[in-house]
This record gives C-alpha cells, structure tokens and sequence, in this order.
C-alpha cells in the first residue's frame, strides 16, 4: 500500500472512531439525565390556608391528581380517586387531588361536601402554577411520583382510580421503583 | 494485501459520502436559507398569513357581535367547548397564567373563546363556564354557521367524535395573537413552553 493509502486509512479510521466517541456520549449523556424532582417549586394550598412546599411530599409515593371543578371528567372520576385514599392511603403512599380552579376552596369545598368526599385532603393551587410547572396541557392529568419527588408514571384523562387492573398498575410502578432506588 | 485493499475501498467510500452529506447540507441551506433562495421562498418566510376576518358571533350575554367591535384591541383567539368527556382542554388556565404574570399591561389584550359546539355551548352555559375563569374572557357561540365561518377565517378546524355517551370534538388548539387592526401576528402552539408563549403575548401587546 503507498504511503497516501495508508495515511488516508488512518485518517477515515480516525474520523470514524471520533463520530463514533461523539455520538456514543450524546446518547449516554441524554440517557444519564436524572429526573428532576417534579414537585419543588409547586405549592399546595391546604384547607386551612397553609401554603404546603411540593417538598413536603418527599419521603412516599404521591399519585398527583391535577383536576377542577368545571371539567366534567375530573368530576367524574374523584370519587374512584377518594376511595383509592381510602384504601390504600398509608405514611408510604397519598392521594393528593389539587385543584386549579382560580376561586379555590369557595367552589372547591362544597363540591367534596356534595360529592362526599371524606378521604381525599383539600389541596389547591390557585394560579395553576402546576400547569406549566410539571408540563401539563389537558385535565385531568394524573402523575405517580416517586418518595424522591421524581415522576415514574404519568396518565392523562380519566379513570377508574380503585378499580383492581388501575390499582394492580399503580402497584406495578411502585414496586418497580423501590427495585431501582435500592 | 487483499485486506489492505479493501480497506482503502472502504476509507475512499467514507470521503465519498461525507463530502456528498456535506454537499447536500450546503446546497440544501443555499436554496432554502442562503443566496439561492427564490423571491418566493423569501415572501412565504416574511409574509404575513391570511388568518384571521370577519365573523359575526354571540356572546355570553346574548348580545350578537362581529370582529369590528373588537378592532382597536388586541386579541387572544381560540377555539374550544365547555364539554369536555375525557380531557379538559387547559388553554383558558394557561391564556389566564400568561396575563397574570405580564400584570397590567396585559389589560389591552381582549381573550375570545370560540365554541366550536354550539349545540350544546349555549350563551347560558358559556357564562356558567367562564365564571371559573378570569372575568375579562369572552365566550362567543353562534348558529352552526356562524361558527363554521369563524373557524373557517381563521383556517382552523373542528370535528365532532363520536363517543361511548355522547360526543367529543376534536378542534384546533393553537391560540391566535391578532394586532389591534385585526391584522394576524402569531400563534402560540398547545404545547410551547411557557417563556416563548409570554414572548408572543407581550409582542402582540407592543
């Protein structure tokens, strides 16, 4: 082989190894990207008018149920959502329901009254700083988050939240979670 | 030295396709960015679409109004229903978020809802609806026609689903940013990230 071969078969198996280098850290850095812990910088209202840092849920599983009163789905399924609380609510897990309706608890209270919801804890946020703040563009939207704050599942639209295939799925992602964190 | 040979086939190919790839990207860029670029091309990226026109509607109240009573303002259109059987559509939250973080000088900006169901989106619950919502925000409904003009000036569309109980509607999410002459300015996507949305708004509001 002349020297010019030789050189430019270096060359094309250097060029090769460096797009090579390049495209494998874009991929192993876009993959390494930690999720960031959804919930800090959201603030929940709660019925007595404490301002509750998204901090606060740290340390338990939160399925995050994003609804309103003037949309009829949400409506529909926060009785499934109640029940859920109910049976499985524990220090490791919690239904949290936070409403955006910009009138908050003067239209949010009476609808648990009327609705008789007993389970499930008020929680609002007024300005609908959730929205932008976990990327949310349809209600209702509902997050699991993880006891490190970071999101592991995300379901838009309404369910059935207690029935046993909603719940078995919930299941699911939590024990996943707790295989990956330890 | 078969092995060698083949080697050498092999770089030469790689210069091949590398210097076609960057051909191609460099012609690609001359034609549709660079100096190639015909006087087309340039009036499509710098011309203003026709979006936006006349419509005659009915508001909240019951009162009939056209596009003129809104000249002098600008506007935040879009088009949405208040029955919403699987996803709410969130635009009026977001419009309302966009406001209150620009405060008072977003005053001017006038929101107009356009139902595309009027079936069921009368001007009754219109207003029942809007009450969740900031004040200042318009509901407009109309004869099926009427509607379908409005979606029709603006370029949008809308298309009843049927459903298990009833009937969704599948619609246009973008909402329009029209000047105070009436003029089309820009559009903000459903899913554009909150600071490039607030941009827009505040562009519109210049």
């Amino acid at each position: 082989m002349s020297p010019v071969g030789r050189r430019l078969v270096i060359a094309a198996g250097l060029a090769a190894t460096l797009i090579g280098a390049a495209s494998g850290l874009l991929v192993a850095t876009r993959r390494e990207q930690p999720a960031a812990p959804v919930l800090s910088g959201l603030s929940f209202q709660t019925a007595d008018g404490r301002q509750l840092p998204g901090e606060s849920f740290r340390g338990r599983f939160v399925l995050l149920n994003i609804w309103a009163t003037w949309c009829p789905p949400c409506v529909k399924e926060m009785p499934s959502l109640d029940r859920l609380q109910a049976m499985k609510g524990s220090g490791a897990f919690e239904v949290v329901a936070l409403s955006i309706d910009r009138q908050g608890l003067e239209v949010v209270e009476p609808f648990f009254r009327k609705t008789g919801l007993t389970s499930l804890a008020i929680y609002l946020d007024r300005e609908a700083r959730s929205m932008p703040g976990l990327r949310i563009t349809g209600l209702p939207t509902t997050l699991l988050i993880d006891p490190n704050g970071r999101e592991i599942a995300r379901w838009p639209g309404a369910r059935e939240w207690d029935e046993p295939s909603a719940v078995a799925e919930i299941d699911e992602h939590i024990s996943k979670a707790r295989q990956t964190v330890r | 030295m078969p092995v060698l040979k083949w080697i050498r086939y092999g770089a030469w190919a790689g210069v091949v396709l590398v210097s076609f790839v960057g051909a191609a990207i460099l012609l690609g860029w001359w034609q549709v960015d660079g100096p190639g670029r015909s006087p087309a091309g340039r009036a499509a990226v710098q011309g203003v679409p026709a979006i936006g026109g006349p419509f005659t509607l009915v508001d909240q109240t019951g009162r009939t109004v056209t596009d003129a009573d809104y000249r002098g303002k600008p506007l935040a259109v879009f088009f949405g229903f208040t029955h919403c059987p699987e996803v709410c559509p969130t635009t009026l939250v977001q419009m309302a978020n966009l406001t209150g973080k620009i405060g008072a000088a977003a005053d001017p900006l006038q929101i107009l809802l356009i139902t595309v169901d009027p079936e069921r989106d009368t001007p009754e619950q219109l207003a029942l609806y809007l009450q969740s919502f900031d004040p200042r925000v318009v509901g407009l409904t109309g004869s099926r026609q009427q509607v379908d003009a409005a979606l029709a000036a603006y370029k949008a569309y809308a298309k009843k689903i049927p459903t298990e109980n009833g009937y969704t509607m599948d619609h246009s999410a973008s909402v329009y940013l029209m000047k105070a002459d009436g003029g089309f300015r820009t559009m903000i996507d459903y899913h554009e990230d909150e600071a490039s949305a607030l941009e827009k708004v505040r562009m519109v509001l210049r």
